[in-house]
């Protein structure tokens, strides 16, 4: 019963890719959509339903795995074709089914005047089955085997408009960038079989625990290299650029893939391999630095960006980088629970941004839009939630989150006081670009054009954004810090860091009075609140402020609106001498492999010419070469 | 000398062949008609039967002269085809002539 269930989970999203698929050019959207949404949905009841007996259970017991075949086995290595649903695995799935089935929904209304429903539809079937493999895989491979697919889709879904070249360029680009850290985390894969020998979850966290490697050398390596993979599908430095660019796809695709699913992958990975990456502290580091670094970029280019999207991309990178920070102090389920929150109230944002854009008939530039609470007023009261989520407002789900990993990033003893100041600096920034983003699209004058009406979507837009703004309220309290819950009545304290403390358990934090917790915490709501002041003035009470700025700090406003010449940078020293390379390594096999190869084939041809010539038909000269071959045969006689 | 005019030995028998067989050889290279090919052919044939003939006599031993009468069964075999061959051919060329033959190819 366990099995078919589980089962379930990954057939009904591969059932529904495979039905679309086969309606390739319907073009009935509605049938498509209620296929792909009735998919998703029934792979998130089966979840649910495998899932709630967990709750009742030991938490060392709350593991179903599920072995379909022997994959293959290769000398030392067997892969079983083989998925583990745990807390870890079980959380990721509800996340992904849950969020995903809305989104799907969402889709419906927003794809209703596209050419090729079915087609969207089974590509989002289908990365959703690809990401369910990446999270419920039990060893490395299976894994990666999602994860490649998840890139192929997001190809597929990012470039889904791909007669504009530019939307076509976009996917490419996030499947390019992705491909330079697939290498990586496929190294880091021989790298970890290379010191455990299995490539089993299980196994190796056992291994990692009884700590008998002695080759730390090679396991910060493969780490890293794990970490650079991560980088590449979680958008860190240096693998960021593919993200911000990828809003040319649908908007529910960017909901879907951008904020709740593929990007956190990464983060998943890592706190998978938890147990490995707490042995390297060195690494953690890394991905700390890395995390912050990304964190502030993202966030300020996101300050000065006019696209509703863009702005929103560079969020999640940003917020990424909050997770990559809590990984790398070792907080490893203060990382999933950022990631639970901010896929709810991301996808709550990108789905709200879609709903405006549809409404705006595709208009994306923030400085055409303003006053529109007037007409959405839905779509504006539950943006509102994911704005006062993300920005941290307290009793949000985000400022749970966010303050667990700023807490961490202090009191940990991988973390430091720095890592605290900036991850504030971070918050700060995050309230003033989503102040920002609000202001301009929901709030002030009506700049938009006057032929265009904006106008409220039907029910498959507002219902899951309801459902979204519901759930970014109040999915912080499935981890409320120990200094609020002790004075909340009846509240079990981090009920997520117990559910997930055998797979990815926090390091142990030095203790600390609770007024130094509540200073730190009244900090950084403070930071955030004046931010979000200040972009209300500077962008509704003072409207003429932003342009005198920009005039008054010119360079540092063009450096934030040309995002940091990040792309051209890329383009010039790594795009352009490969280009040549490749341009000069062309030239030689033009001119000189090619040469020789021609010129062998001509000699042949030649020497083929010249014995078909013999061949005439004339029976005289076949007859010569008759009494010519017997001569040489009687010569040669007579030589010996 | 007068004894290699007196006797006649085997050498006289070779070089006879061997003068018939390069003229049926040369007539077979430089003549047109299909006519003169099968002649020519002949010639060679029987060049060669009489080497064979010579070397039997010379060696007592029969089976030169055995050999002989295959090669002319089959040599009678081979102008029938190439008779019937050449029959037809001249009923759609209305010639003998052999550099036709090989517009026939294909």
């Amino acid at each position: 019963m366990q099995g078919l269930l589980f089962s379930l989970i990954l057939i009904f999203p591969l059932a529904g890719f495979l039905i679309n698929a086969y309606r390739w050019d319907s073009k009935k959207g509605q049938l498509s959509g209620t296929i792909a949404s009735a998919a998703a949905f029934g792979s998130f009841i089966s979840a649910v339903i495998l899932l709630l007996p967990f709750l009742f259970q030991e938490v060392s017991e709350r593991s179903i795995s599920l072995h379909f075949f022997s994959w293959f086995e290769v000398a030392a290595v067997s892969v079983p074709f083989g998925f583990v649903l745990d807390s870890l695995s079980g959380i990721m799935t509800l996340v992904i089914t849950g969020v995903g089935t809305l989104i799907h929904i969402f889709s419906m209304s927003y794809m209703s005047h596209d050419l090729r429903p079915a087609k969207y539809f089974a590509y989002l079937n289908f990365f959703l089955f690809n990401m369910l493999i990446l999270v419920l895989a039990d060893n490395l491979l299976l894994t990666f085997v999602g994860w490649e697919g998840v890139g192929l889709c997001s190809y597929l879904l990012i470039g889904f408009w791909f007669s504009d070249v530019q939307k076509a360029k976009a996917g490419m680009k996030a499947f390019i960038v992705n491909r330079i850290g697939d290498a990586g985390f496929l190294l880091g894969i021989f790298g970890l079989f290379s010191i455990f020998g299995s490539l089993n979850y299980a196994d190796i966290s056992i291994a990692a625990a009884s700590s008998s490697v002695e080759t730390w050398g090679v396991l910060s390596l493969a780490c890293l290299f794990v970490f650079i993979g991560a980088t590449g599908k979680s958008a860190q430095i240096p693998l960021f650029v593919w993200l911000p660019d990828a809003m040319a796809g649908p908007t529910p695709v960017s909901a879907l893939i951008h904020a709740a699913t593929m990007v956190t992958s990464g983060i998943y990975l890592i706190v998978r391999l938890s147990s490995v990456f707490i042995l390297v502290p060195s690494v953690l580091h890394i991905i700390a630095v890395v995390g912050v670094i990304t964190m502030l970029l993202a966030a300020s280019i996101a300050l000065t960006q006019k696209d509703i999207k863009k702005v929103l991309a560079y969020s999640t990178v940003s917020q990424l980088g909050y997770m990559f920070i809590a990984v790398g102090v070792g907080a490893f389920s203060v990382a999933m629970f950022h990631l639970i929150t901010h896929a709810v109230f991301k996808a709550l944002l990108f789905l709200g941004a879609g709903s405006v854009i549809h409404s705006m008939q595709g208009e994306q530039d923030m400085n055409k839009m303003g006053g529109l609470k007037k007409y959405m007023p839905i779509t504006y009261l539950t943006f509102l939630m994911g704005w006062l989520a993300i920005i941290g407002t307290p009793f949000f789900s985000g400022f749970f989150s966010k303050d667990e990993i700023l807490f961490y990033g202090f009191a940990s003893p991988l973390g430091h006081p720095l890592l605290w100041v900036l991850s504030v600096v971070g918050a700060g920034l995050t309230a003033f670009y989503m102040t920002r983003l609000v202001s301009l699209t929901f709030w002030g004058k009506e700049k938009f054009n006057p032929s265009i009406k904006p106008h409220e979507g039907d029910k498959r837009i507002t219902v899951p954004l309801i459902i979204l703004a519901v759930f970014s309220v109040f999915v912080g309290f499935i981890s409320v810090p120990h200094l609020i819950s002790e004075n909340l009545l009846g509240h079990i304290p981090n009920f997520l860091n117990n559910a997930l403390s055998l797979i990815a358990p926090n390091i142990k934090i030095i203790p600390m009075s609770e007024a130094k917790e509540a200073l730190l915490m009244l900090t950084s709501v403070l930071v955030a609140g004046l931010m979000a002041t200040l972009a209300f003035v500077m962008y509704i009470k003072k409207p003429s402020w932003p342009a005198k700025l920009s005039k008054q700090y010119f360079r540092l406003h063009q450096l934030l609106l040309s995002k940091y010449s990040v792309d051209e940078y890329y383009y010039k020293i790594i795009i352009k001498p490969l280009g040549s390379i490749a341009q000069s390594l062309s030239d030689m096999d033009k001119l000189f492999i090619d040469d020789i190869t021609f010129k062998l084939s001509n000699f042949v041809q030649r020497l083929g010419a010249g014995f078909c010539a013999l061949q005439n038909g004339k029976l005289q000269s076949y007859a010569f070469y008759f009494i010519l071959g017997l001569g040489v045969i009687v010569g040669c006689f007579f030589i010996t | 000398m007068s004894n290699w005019l007196m006797v006649v030995g085997l050498e006289h028998y070779l070089v006879l062949s061997i003068l018939l067989f390069s003229i049926g050889m040369m007539g077979f290279f430089f003549h047109k008609s299909i006519i003169m090919l099968l002649v020519c052919l002949e010639l060679m044939l029987n060049a060669v039967n009489l080497s064979f003939v010579a070397f039997s006599h010379f060696s007592n031993n029969i089976s030169g002269q055995v050999i002989v009468f295959f090669t002319m069964s089959i040599a009678a075999a081979e102008v029938g085809v190439g008779l019937a061959i050449s029959v037809l051919f001249f009923k759609k060329k209305k010639s003998f002539d052999i550099s036709e033959v090989e517009k026939i190819k294909g």
